[in-house]
């Protein structure tokens, strides 16, 4: 067996399930319930069940092709399939994806930071910090990470309730004619809703690390659903409070759903969430960046981790800077989430197919033998 | 070593970003209130005034008030900087008072900057001054406090828990401003030499100003959006008084399309109390006397949601949101261009149904 990952390194599928709601729910979640009713209008709850359904048979995939080599990584396997040319290509897409989302998601994160917390702090002084912190923890391993992830999903919890209150100024007519947008609409709306799912392809690259494989589905499809849930119910929120055009002039329109809420002691709940956004936040962007040191590493060969990830820092810097302004990291993220979805819903089952019609992986092995 | 090393950088850099966005609470100005007023001698600039508690111990004075001319509230604000010892925040800012012929004008060009900073706080209260100038508000000598922006607030609270008025946020108006067929509205106040009366709201097109309805007619708006509950209705039938206390209000509004109308069909149905009955009558065991309080207290709110409802048809301010309604039910028809026309024209009934629930312990 190769590569055969000690006990010490593995981590169990209760944390995978941790892992993958971390990674998803990040900074999408700011921004979506705006996206999506641009198109899905008042139907895009209906778009946000549709949007995680697809993701069920991309998990499908993704668990058989890693089924076919337990104990090794997209990047490894990929060469094994496709060939050495074509193997590095794809391997290669995969690392430019892990680090431009990297990038990406801490833009908006720093965004977010120096437009509610931080609007005098340079902002290479709050990229620093969000960076080296991710740095810190990824350096401690996946292990440690998923104890954070698992321990830190407790503790933020309430960023969730604390919209509750909001729910008796809702305006249920802001969701009438229900399936009045038309089937298109809501099918498009399911496509927006991509970004913010993205995530739980880090199994393609954790997938040796996890101890039971043959529940890797289904941790997955826990992790889906309250990750479908959790989107459904800002959504829901949202447009119940400011209705499908209000949220068309509302940047952040989760945080500004607090903005309404007076509440003695506390005072102010849009500072509440978003400090615990923060977290929230922290433990996706630190995902993301283990994924791309982790297949920057695998692709170079580099025995050190940790080196792979002090390599990708001035790259991050770089790319952090591309976008000129909120409306270009909107546009790129677009881009990034189209790729992504071509990575993820493609990629994997055609990986698949080529293993299965060309005899290789751990199954056809075991049976031919 | 090198992790410890990690974590003294760390707390270092976490440090160095609370450098730049310090604010000591002391040397920080909190806007209670914010009046807007126009300046008829310069139509491009506006008069604002602020309203701050002086929170530096051993200060003769308790509050600051500040006024301004400027062209628009953001350039006020940075007037206002210049002259104050400290940072002038919006965070915990509680009122903003425009003058009538400000409201009439539009109210947008003034909200914008509210909308637009993140430390405005959504739940602002919006008012509108019918009387006099907005800034004469720092003349009036309220009785329990100094502080004309804490009995501000306290106002408002009370009375809106009080259901005299509806209470109307900066957000409230953001949603309305930005939601087809539902118009905002703004309580209206009158100032007087001690005390402020709220005395019915301004009716809004868009950010502009249309009308106005009074005590009354706002109370009927609250009892058809089913938020005129645990309050009081005084009404006289014949040569005596009864005070009716609603203890719940439910109403259905249907909607239907005909002959290019829409026809709106509005059923009130309130569950009361009653707190006091001046006339001799005995109402124990008197289900006739019951009966005859009923329908006179369902024709006066009849007879007030029809005044209403009129007021609302000609200054095509739809502010009940039947609008969101037709849109609904009959979305091919709702024309979001037209809908303030298509409200006007709609043709609306109303049934009020009055149950008397309880009458006391005696008489």
């Amino acid at each position: 067996m190769k590569n055969k990952k000690s006990d010490r390194e593995m981590i169990a599928n209760r944390q995978l399930v941790f892992i993958i709601i971390q990674i998803t729910v990040g900074t999408g979640i700011l921004s979506l319930p705006r996206q999506i009713s641009l198109v899905s209008r008042q139907d895009s709850w209906i778009a946000v069940l549709l949007g995680g359904s697809y993701w069920v048979f991309s998990l499908f995939f993704i668990y058989k092709l890693g089924s076919q080599f337990p104990q090794q990584t997209i990047i490894e396997y990929s060469e094994i399939i496709l060939g050495s040319i074509l193997g590095k290509i794809l391997s290669l897409t995969y690392v430019l994806y892990s680090i431009t989302i990297t990038a990406l998601s801490v833009r908006i994160f720093i965004m977010v930071i120096t437009t509610y917390i931080l609007p005098k702090t340079p902002v290479s002084i709050n990229l620093s910090i969000i960076i080296i912190t991710c740095l810190y923890l990824i350096s401690k391993g996946l292990k440690t990470m998923a104890r954070l992830d698992e321990f830190l999903f407790f503790v933020l919890a309430p960023a969730y309730l604390v919209m509750i209150p909001t729910i008796l100024k809702s305006n249920w007519w802001h969701f009438k004619p229900i399936l009045g947008t038309g089937i298109k609409e809501i099918f498009d709306g399911s496509l927006i809703t991509t970004y913010s799912f993205l995530g739980p392809e880090i199994i393609l690259l954790i997938f040796p690390y996890i101890k039971e494989k043959k529940n890797i589905f289904k941790s997955s499809l826990i992790s889906l659903g309250i990750i479908t849930l959790t989107y459904l119910y800002v959504i829901i929120i949202t447009i119940g409070y400011f209705g499908v055009e209000t949220l068309q002039y509302i940047l952040w329109p989760t945080i500004n759903l607090l903005k309404a809420i007076k509440i003695p002691f506390f005072g102010r709940l849009e500072f509440f969430l978003i400090f615990l956004w923060i977290a929230i936040a922290f433990t996706s962007i630190a995902a993301f960046y283990y994924m791309a040191s982790y297949s920057v590493a695998q692709f170079f060969s580099l025995k050190n981790k940790l080196l792979s990830a002090f390599i990708l820092l001035p790259i991050i810097y770089y790319l952090f800077f591309i976008p000129k302004n909120i409306i270009e990291v909107f546009e790129y993220t677009e881009i990034v989430a189209q790729f992504g979805t071509i990575l993820i819903f493609v990629i994997p089952p055609l990986l698949l197919l080529i293993t299965k019609l060309r005899g290789l992986g751990h199954e056809s092995q075991a049976n031919n033998s | 070593m090198r992790a410890k090393l990690i974590i003294l950088n760390l707390m270092l850099l976490l440090l160095i970003s609370g450098c730049w966005d310090v604010n000591e609470i002391k040397k920080t100005q909190f806007a209670k209130y914010i009046t807007v007023d126009p300046l008829p001698e310069q139509p491009d600039n506006y008069l604002f005034s602020i309203q701050f508690p002086i929170l530096r111990e051993g200060s003769p004075e308790k509050i600051n008030t500040l006024a301004t001319t400027a062209p628009s509230l953001k350039s006020g604000i940075s007037n206002f900087q210049t002259r104050t010892m400290g940072w002038i925040s919006l965070g915990m800012l509680r009122t903003i008072i425009f003058n009538q012929q400000i409201a009439r004008q539009g109210l947008l060009p003034h909200l914008d900057t509210l909308w637009r900073e993140p430390i405005v706080p959504g739940s602002i209260t919006m008012a509108i001054c019918t009387n006099k100038q907005a800034v004469d508000i720092k003349d009036i000598q309220p009785a329990p406090v100094e502080d004309i922006g804490v009995y501000l607030d306290e106002l408002f609270d009370t009375t809106s828990k009080n259901s005299l008025y509806p209470e109307k946020s900066l957000n409230d108006f953001f949603i309305s401003l930005k939601t087809s067929g539902r118009k905002a509205t703004i309580p209206l106040l009158k100032y007087g030499t001690r005390d402020i009366r709220i005395v019915g709201l301004a009716l809004f097109r868009k950010d502009k100003m249309v009308g106005k309805i009074k005590i009354p007619e706002t109370r009927a708006l609250l009892l058809l959006q089913e938020k005129f509950i645990k309050d009081p209705i005084d009404l006289k039938i014949e040569d005596y008084h009864v005070n009716y206390y609603v203890q719940q209000v439910r109403t259905k509004i249907d909607v239907d399309y005909t002959k290019e109308h829409f026809n709106f069909n509005i059923d009130s149905k309130l569950e009361v109390d009653v707190t006091e009955n001046t006339s001799e009558k005995r109402l124990i065991g008197n289900k006739a006397a019951l009966n005859k309080m009923e329908r006179h207290l369902a024709r006066a709110l009849k007879k007030e949601m029809h005044k209403l409802l009129g007021q609302l048809q000609t200054q095509q301010s739809d502010v009940i949101g039947l609008g969101q309604r037709a849109k609904a039910k009959y979305p091919q028809y709702y024309h979001k261009n037209y809908w303030n026309q298509q409200f006007s024209r709609s043709s609306i009934n109303i049934e009020v149904n009055v149950s008397i629930r309880r009458f006391g312990i005696s008489i």
